[in-house]
């Protein structure tokens, strides 16, 4: 099979060595902020099932410590995930295009071209307020899974961003 | 003169429209009360209270469902206001509508009403419909929205509509699919039965476990006396009713066939496409040939057999995965096909395809999903009864070819213009599309591929995203930098 020879297409004089290469020595890591917002998350949902479990524990005549000590195994594999997961994620804005990459044992990178966005947006969770970070959204026609939302950015980052995008897309609208 | 500059509501009889809509859901909860009925063996009295509660509930429901809902133009929007509980303002511009149909279905028709939809294009965009309005308001409304989106659009407009004008030659006066009795019939008795059945089956056994607490007091007597005598006549009425349920359903598709395709017939025009089907109700739907995001066409072991396929045209839509929105022409002979695939593709002739086949992991995770782990699966059950075994022997030796068949039948063939992917032995199924009709392009690769240097690609349009799976990693990356290339460097509007 031609698999393992390079891409050519009789029609076109395009060489793929030619064309632009997305490596992912490119991508920009998200804001390291991002990082202890996730783990400020997760460690308020350990406080809540920690606690839960723990009464949990009592009621079914187990000692505080055993449920928790569970909880606690499960938890600092999560710590752990989400610190190997952000190291993962990134993102990349080229001249025509935005992509986002993430996933540690599912990894996904999509690219949206500017001329097929159909509107942008900054997002901000609760959370994300007190880390003064901020979400960019980017749609398409294509939907929901085709989109691509980059959180971990500085709130004038993110809103430099989109005003970016906004302009170079608008051209093609 | 239509005037929609304030709020408006639909006609009167709306409410009976929403009612009978509200009426099919309260139907299961009706029907809880007749099991309650039965199970606790309290009065009849209780029954009719119950439902009437409930018919009036739906009733008060949907009189301030009515109430609630208004719709007018403000300021170069359609907008519609509605809700109960929360209260939801929708706005659509009218550059965004991209299309407005009309329908009727048998309430509506009784109460001379039709119903207005307005298809948006989009994510994040609801589908707007109004149930009630009768016949010239909601034709003057379509009229209106249809002309003032045109004045809206042509605006921005380039020449893609042209350009694919240019490659068709006159208008043709001919269908270019047309289907005879012969050719409906075929497509009714093909029709693929066992999935029907086993509908009809899920959803005959949904309400008997439902319903089973009534049908326990009822047997009770008998089910204490011989529990396994019970369990062997289920045996043997299991066949009897799964063959009833067949022939029904082959009964059902032949019927349901010629209401839908009777006499189908389908234009290629200059701008648009055209379908005219039915019996009883002739539907003409219309889509306009810049809408059309990919074609599909696909077949059955039975559909082989007698040489026809199934044809359907993608559109983009906002609810962008349902088959509702598309355009579904079955019962098309090759030749047919071919003619539809060349006059949508032309370009598909003008150079030779280059085909990436799935790497071979593919079969390996095939072989493990449906064959290894089902007959596992089966297998643990041997502890209870050794005849699991040999079925979960027999499951893994019949399902082994159809996985190694669909990883070996998956292949992606490519010229500079157009994709083709084709997937799938026993129902094959091929997708053709234009590189420019993508909206966007994603990898996805997990741990095991990782490990395999493989990658899946998937291929975002605004009509359903496809995917290819399993290609080599270094094919896919390439690949991936080529799509996006060609959707950043043309001109052509996807829509």
């Amino acid at each position: 099979m031609e698999s393992n020879s390079h891409i050519k297409f009789e029609n076109s004089v395009i060489e793929m060595a030619s064309l632009p290469q997305l490596e992912h020595s490119d991508f920009h890591k998200l804001e390291k902020d991002y990082l202890w917002l996730r783990i400020l998350f997760v460690s308020i949902l350990f406080l809540i099932v920690g606690s839960i479990s723990v009464i949990f524990g009592i009621i079914s005549n187990l000692d505080w410590w055993q449920p928790i000590s569970v909880v606690a195994v499960i938890f600092s594999l999560v710590y752990l995930l989400e610190n190997k997961g952000f190291a993962v994620k990134g993102y990349v804005l080229r001249q025509n295009d935005i992509s986002f990459k993430s996933g540690l044992f599912f990894f996904a990178m999509t690219s949206v071209p500017f001329n097929r966005v159909q509107h942008i947006e900054v997002y901000q969770s609760p959370l994300a307020r007190l880390f003064d970070l901020g979400e960019v959204k980017v749609y398409t026609a294509g939907g929901s899974s085709s989109d691509i939302s980059i959180p971990g950015l500085k709130v004038e980052d993110a809103h430099r961003l989109k005003d970016h995008i906004s302009k170079l897309s608008s051209t093609y609208a | 003169m239509l005037d929609l500059d304030k709020p408006q509501r639909q006609s009167p009889v709306g409410v009976i429209v929403i009612f009978f809509k509200n009426l099919r859901k309260a139907v299961n909860f009706i029907f809880y009360f007749f099991v309650v009925q039965f199970s606790m063996n309290t009065r009849m009295l209780f029954l009719w209270i119950a439902i009437v509660v409930v018919v009036l509930l739906t009733l008060i429901y949907s009189i301030l469902v009515y109430k609630r809902f208004v719709f007018y133009i403000e300021e170069g929007e359609f907008i519609i206001e509605k809700g109960l509980f929360n209260r939801e303002k929708i706005a659509v511009p009218f550059e965004r509508i991209q299309s407005v149909h009309i329908d009727q279905n048998v309430v509506q028709r009784a109460l001379k009403v039709v119903g207005l939809k307005i298809d948006t294009a989009g994510s994040g965009t609801k589908e707007l419909e109004i149930v009630a309005l009768p016949d010239t308001f909601a034709r003057s409304i379509q009229e209106y929205l249809i002309e003032k989106k045109n004045l809206r659009t042509d605006e921005g407009q380039i020449q893609e509509g042209e350009q694919n004008v240019k490659g068709r030659s006159e208008p043709l006066k001919e269908p270019i699919i047309s289907l005879k009795a012969i050719d409906v019939l075929k497509v009714g008795l093909t029709e693929n039965h066992l999935k029907t059945s086993l509908a009809l089956f899920a959803l005959i056994n949904g309400y008997y476990w439902q319903s089973q607490d009534f049908f326990f007091t009822l047997f009770q007597d008998y089910v204490t006396e011989g529990e396994e005598f019970v369990l062997a006549k289920w045996l043997m009425v299991l066949p009897l009713l799964l063959l009833s349920l067949l022939v029904i359903s082959i009964v059902l598709s032949v019927v349901m066939s010629f209401l839908k395709y009777h006499r189908l017939q389908f234009f290629l025009g200059l701008k648009e496409v055209v379908n005219v089907s039915g019996l009883l109700k002739r539907v003409e739907y219309q889509i306009p040939i810049s809408k059309i995001q990919y074609l599909k066409y696909s077949s059955n072991p039975l559909r082989k057999l007698l040489g026809i396929k199934t044809l359907v045209v993608k559109q983009a839509s906002s609810i962008a995965s349902s088959d509702k929105q598309s355009l579904m022409i079955p019962g098309c002979k090759q030749a047919q096909l071919d003619a539809v695939v060349r006059n949508f593709f032309p370009e598909l002739g003008q150079s030779s395809l280059l085909t990436f086949k799935a790497n071979p992991y593919l079969k390996i995770q095939m072989v493990l999903f449906f064959s290894v782990l089902p007959s596992i699966f089966i297998g643990v059950l041997s502890l209870l009864n050794i005849n699991f075994l040999f079925l979960a022997i027999l499951v893994f030796v019949v399902s082994l070819p159809f996985c190694l068949k669909y990883a070996a039948n998956m292949r992606l063939a490519l010229n500079s213009e157009v994709m083709q992917l084709q997937k799938g032995w026993i129902f094959p199924k091929t997708e053709i599309l234009k590189f420019y009709k993508l909206q966007s392009v994603a990898i996805k690769q997990n741990v095991f591929q990782k490990r395999r240097n493989t990658a899946h690609i998937d291929f975002y349009t605004a009509a359903g995203s496809l995917r290819m799976w399993q290609l080599d990693a270094d094919v896919a990356a390439e690949l991936y930098n080529y799509l996006l290339y060609k959707i950043e460097s043309s001109n052509a509007k996807w829509m």
